[in-house]
């Protein structure tokens, strides 16, 4: 996770809308799966597959891995 | 297939949890239904398997059955599978729900196939192509069959799809995004072409990609003679029922473990001077009836081979949860459910673009596996086994044939040694845990390739001493019969021994040698031809009368060794399984022979214990 991404934006399901030539793909920024079409993007501007990945990141992986980890 | 039957060794932490876990259904299907029905689809991707072995061109499927089937429905959850290939069966549950959402279902027509093989949309390495097919039921999607199987020759910088010196996902072969392969059941004939042209025996590839095809056609149909018993509301009921069947019996097994959080760590090596490492880091954290298997903390992804794509490390964690769970759970989507894997992207667990990773699949899947199994060895240590050999001992070639002028490929894969476990040495002989392929019989490989076999046996002293002995690895000796063949190969376990379990000592390390022909040693590929590293090498030129011996890796023991049974210490020499030194220095029987008879010396195997005892502690663990 690279802290310095982080953007306020308002939560919700985006659709990734890129031209049919562009084959590149993303991938989700808790568990690391790829993002096929639908984007799940957190109120700090991280990029999820799901709401759940959301969840897992401030309840699992923020209190071992992020900044004020005990 | 008892779906109902469950195992006493799952020992719930109470009476409650067994009973909630195991009766009942959401929508109330039958027992009896829910048996005939998972049965039904385990038989369609079973028939899809014997579909490809008998119209493959190629032994890697018509002999490794290198390949996995699966039933989908109609949002790309998997609703059966059948026991093909363990590596695919992590990623095949990704690759289709995400091949679906991308291109969209509404873009897909009766007759319509798919294909790609692109490691970063769920694949497992360049060579394992999916394809997938809608079935339609009343003029609508119902759900999806689909097969991912490995192609022997996919173009790139080397013969046999193993580009294995490659540092980036362009050497490694033809890569295809989702494309249509069929349109309305007939030919997209440029897609076709592109392939055609790309790979260097297009024959077999057009005779595997047909045999892929049929697969599909068999599975369409037999699914709609499903859908005729069962009608597609039933249907999508009874799937459900299954799946959360499936997912509560996981739960159960997993809730049977002790609540915790597991640390291992283990490394692959190449066997370059110095030997290069990538380290994998995982954590297993078991929180009732979850469990998590994170990777954070493992290498970033190398300029080599060997990363996995997610789909790989997805597959090797299922895989080894698998091994310590009921084996008869449904392999369904609901199993899959109750496992968290966390692999960041760009790092070895997670290769992105332009990562290579075609042995990631063979190579890192079963180091994942053994780090899973060294991670709940700490939760469960009775079920848990020490490493396997853990290497495909991947060796491919190909060539114009002196007999044909056909231009031909070949991936030619090893048996290793399995780890030891608690109750019952390793297995020996038998593939890595990740492939449940079997290797090319002798007699096919010399009827359609240039080589004769001059030796091929168990390697003595290859398993890891233990109470439970490692299995044996194998020792081949290949002489080429051209005057050009072109070989490759990528090895793992040639650096460090495969781990032995609690005292025990590791497997042998794997080796792969030549000798040229007029001379009489043997010699590392470095030494013979100047390779980089001896373990992964590309496109060397071997000629008539050069022989190649492969060692494949053993596998580690379990517990210590000197408490393993003299009698089957005695019994191991006699089968040449243990030389009488190593059953001395490892096991401490000490061994006398005469006229071919051998016989343990009690008193001094007793002193010779009590010393080791006294040294307790001391163990090679690898």
């Amino acid at each position: 996770m690279n802290e310095g991404e982080k953007k306020a934006v308002v939560p919700g399901w985006r659709k990734l809308n890129w031209p049919w030539w562009d084959t590149h793909v993303i991938n989700c920024q808790m568990c690391g799966q790829m993002i096929p079409r639908d984007v799940w993007v957190a109120e700090d501007g991280l990029e999820f597959c799901t709401e759940e990945c959301d969840g897992l990141y401030r309840t699992y992986w923020l209190p071992r891995y992020g900044p004020n980890r005990k | 297939m008892g779906l109902w039957r469950f195992d006493a060794r799952a020992t719930p932490r109470n009476a409650r949890d067994l009973v909630s876990g195991m009766t009942g259904t959401p929508n109330g299907t039958d027992q009896v239904t829910l048996n005939v029905v998972y049965n039904r689809l385990v038989g369609i991707c079973k028939e899809m398997g014997s579909t490809m072995m008998r119209a493959a061109y190629s032994p890697i499927f018509s002999e490794s059955l290198d390949f996995s089937c699966v039933v989908f429905d109609r949002d790309g959850v998997m609703l059966a599978q059948s026991e093909f290939s363990p590596a695919q069966v992590g990623a095949i549950r990704f690759v289709v729900k995400w091949l679906i959402a991308e291109i969209g279902d509404d873009m897909l027509k009766p007759g319509d196939v798919v294909v790609h093989n692109d490691p970063y949309r769920g694949g497992v390495h360049m060579p394992e192509h999916v394809v997938i097919k809608a079935v339609y039921y009343e003029g609508e999607i119902f759900g999806y069959v689909a097969n991912i199987a490995h192609m022997s020759e996919i173009g790139g910088l080397a013969p046999g799809g193993f580009a294995a010196t490659a540092t980036e996902v362009y050497q490694e072969g033809l890569r295809l995004p989702p494309v249509w392969l069929m349109r309305g059941g007939e030919y997209v004939q440029d897609i076709w072409r592109v392939i055609m042209t790309n790979h260097r025996a297009p024959r077999y590839s057009w005779g595997d990609l047909h045999a892929m095809l049929a697969s599909l056609n068999v599975a369409e149909r037999r699914l709609q003679e499903v859908l005729e018993t069962y009608g597609a509301e039933g249907l999508s009921t009874i799937c459900a029922d299954l799946m959360a069947h499936a997912e509560r019996w996981m739960r159960v097994e997993i809730r049977a473990m002790p609540d915790g959080e597991y640390y291992f760590e283990d490394s692959i090596s190449n066997a370059t001077d110095p030997p290069e490492e990538d380290w994998f880091r995982l954590r297993v954290v078991i929180d009732g009836d979850g469990l998590i298997a994170d990777f954070t903390g493992s290498d970033p992804q190398g300029p080599h081979v060997m990363n996995c794509t997610y789909g790989v490390t997805a597959s090797a964690v299922y895989n080894a949860v698998l091994q310590l769970v009921d084996n008869d759970i449904p392999h369904n989507d609901g199993v899959y459910r109750p496992i968290t894997v966390i692999a960041p992207p760009g790092t070895v667990v997670n290769v992105i673009e332009p990562g290579a990773s075609v042995a990631g699949n063979t190579e890192t899947h079963p180091r994942l596996w053994a780090i899973v199994l060294g991670a709940l060895a700490q939760a469960v240590p009775e079920r848990a086994a020490a490493a396997t050999g853990g290497s495909s001992s991947n060796f491919l070639f190909g060539g114009t044939h002196p007999d044909t002028d056909q231009y031909y490929v070949h991936y030619h894969l090893e048996g290793v040694g399995w780890g030891g476990r608690a109750d019952a040495d390793g297995n020996s002989n038998q593939v890595v845990p990740n492939g449940n392929c079997p290797n090319t019989p002798v007699e096919i490989f010399e009827t359609r390739y240039p080589f004769v076999q001059t030796a091929y046996r168990l390697r003595r002293d290859s398993g890891g001493p233990g109470k439970h002995r490692g299995g044996l690895s194998t020792e081949r000796i290949m002489e080429v019969r051209t005057d050009d063949i072109t070989v490759s190969a990528v090895f793992n376990g040639m650096v460090k021994k495969p781990r032995g379990l609690f005292g025990a000592g590791g497997g042998a390390t794997s080796e792969l040698t030549v000798r040229r022909a007029g001379t009489d040693e043997f010699l590392t590929f470095r030494e013979a031809f100047g390779t980089r590293s001896n373990s992964r090498f590309a496109n060397i030129k071997l000629t008539h009368g050069d022989q190649v011996m492969i060692r494949t890796p053993g596998g580690g023991g379990y517990g210590l060794p000197w408490e393993r049974d003299v009698e089957l210490v005695r019994q191991d020499v006699e089968e040449d399984f243990v030389s009488v030194a190593v059953a001395g220095s490892d096991y401490g029987v000490v061994m006398m022979e005469s006229d071919g008879e051998f016989t343990v010396d009690d008193r001094a195997t007793a002193a010779r214990r009590a010393e080791m005892l006294a040294a307790a502690g001391v163990g090679d663990s690898g």
